[in-house]
C-alpha cells in the first residue's frame, strides 16, 4: 500500500473535483408549455412550426420519432458504458491518482440528447396539431 | 496506521453499503391559481394504475395538474445506478398523491454524480387527469 503525503491528497482532491465536473448528472429536459389540457395554458399555432414540420403526415411525425428514439438509445447507451469506465477510473484514482484524462465527458452525446427531446417535443406538439391520433399506452 | 486508515475507510464503505440502496426526492409545479383550485379536490389514485408515457396522449381528453420532477440516487458508490424504472415508480408514487391518471411527455436526465450522491438519476413529466 502507497503512504499517503500532503502533496498526494492535494492532487488528489483536485483530481477529484475534476472527475466530478466531468462526471456530473444531466437534468431531465423541461417540459414544454401545457398545451395539451382541455383548458390549455399555451393555444397550438401554425406559427410555432416550420414549413417542412407543417407538410409532414402523421405517420411521417411517429416514424421520425422512432428513429430519433433509436438514436437517443445509443446515446444514453455510450454515456452508460463511460460511466462505469469513469467510475473505474474513480476507485483507482483514490489509490493511484490516474491523470483527469482518463476519464471521458459524454460532452457531445448529452447535448446531442438535449436536441433530440426538443425535437420530441417539437412532434409531440405537431402531432396533436394536426390532429393525429394515437392509441392511450396500457 | 496507513493499514488501520484504510481498515477504518472499507469498514465504513461496507456499512454504508448495507443501507437503502436509493433515495429519493420530488417536487410538483402547479398550473395558474385559475385552475390549481380545480384540482385541488382530486382524491389519490392507485400508483399501479398510473400510465407512465414519454408522449403525450391525444385519443382522450385530459386537464394538467401538474409537472412532477424526481430524483433517485444510490446512496453508496457501491450500489447499483438508478435506472428510468425506478425513476418511473416514483413519478407514479408522486402523481397518485396528486390524484392523477397519467404522467406524459415524461423525459429522463442522465446518471452521473450530484452534489449529494455517486450516481443520481434525474426524471419528470406531466401529470394529468382524464375529464371523459
Amino acid at each position: 500500500m502507497p503512504s499517503i503525503s500532503r502533496i498526494d491528497l492535494t492532487r488528489f482532491a483536485r483530481f477529484a473535483c475534476l472527475v466530478l465536473v466531468s462526471a456530473c448528472a444531466r437534468s431531465a429536459p423541461d417540459l414544454p408549455p401545457d398545451y395539451g389540457s382541455v383548458n390549455p395554458s399555451t393555444e397550438l399555432t401554425a406559427e410555432q412550426f416550420s414549413a417542412t414540420d407543417l407538410n409532414m403526415s402523421c405517420e411521417g411525425i411517429l416514424a421520425e420519432r422512432d428513429a430519433t428514439k433509436l438514436e437517443a438509445s445509443q446515446m444514453t447507451g455510450a454515456i452508460h458504458d463511460n460511466r462505469e469506465h469513469n467510475q473505474t477510473v474513480g476507485y483507482f484514482g483514490a489509490l493511484f491518482i490516474l491523470p483527469y484524462v482518463a476519464t471521458v465527458q459524454n460532452s457531445d452525446e448529452k447535448q446531442r440528447l438535449d436536441e433530440i427531446q426538443q425535437r420530441w417535443d417539437t412532434l409531440a406538439m405537431l402531432h396533436r396539431f394536426k390532429t393525429c391520433s394515437s392509441a392511450v399506452p396500457q | 496506521m496507513i493499514i488501520r486508515q484504510y481498515g477504518i475507510l472499507i469498514a465504513c464503505a461496507l456499512a454504508l453499503s448495507a443501507c437503502a440502496a436509493t433515495r429519493s426526492s420530488s417536487t410538483v409545479t402547479k398550473p395558474e391559481a385559475a385552475q390549481a383550485a380545480v384540482i385541488e379536490d382530486r382524491q389519490p389514485t392507485d400508483p399501479a394504475a398510473i400510465i407512465i408515457t414519454d408522449d403525450d396522449i391525444t385519443d382522450r381528453p385530459y386537464q394538467m395538474i401538474g409537472d412532477v420532477k424526481v430524483g433517485v440516487s444510490k446512496t453508496t458508490i457501491f450500489n447499483e445506478d438508478p435506472t428510468p424504472k425506478h425513476v418511473d415508480d416514483k413519478l407514479r408514487k408522486r402523481a397518485a398523491k396528486l390524484g392523477a391518471d397519467a404522467v406524459v411527455l415524461v423525459r429522463y436526465g442522465t446518471v452521473g454524480v450530484s452534489l449529494m450522491s455517486w450516481g443520481t438519476l434525474e426524471g419528470q413529466g406531466r401529470a394529468v387527469y382524464f375529464t371523459d
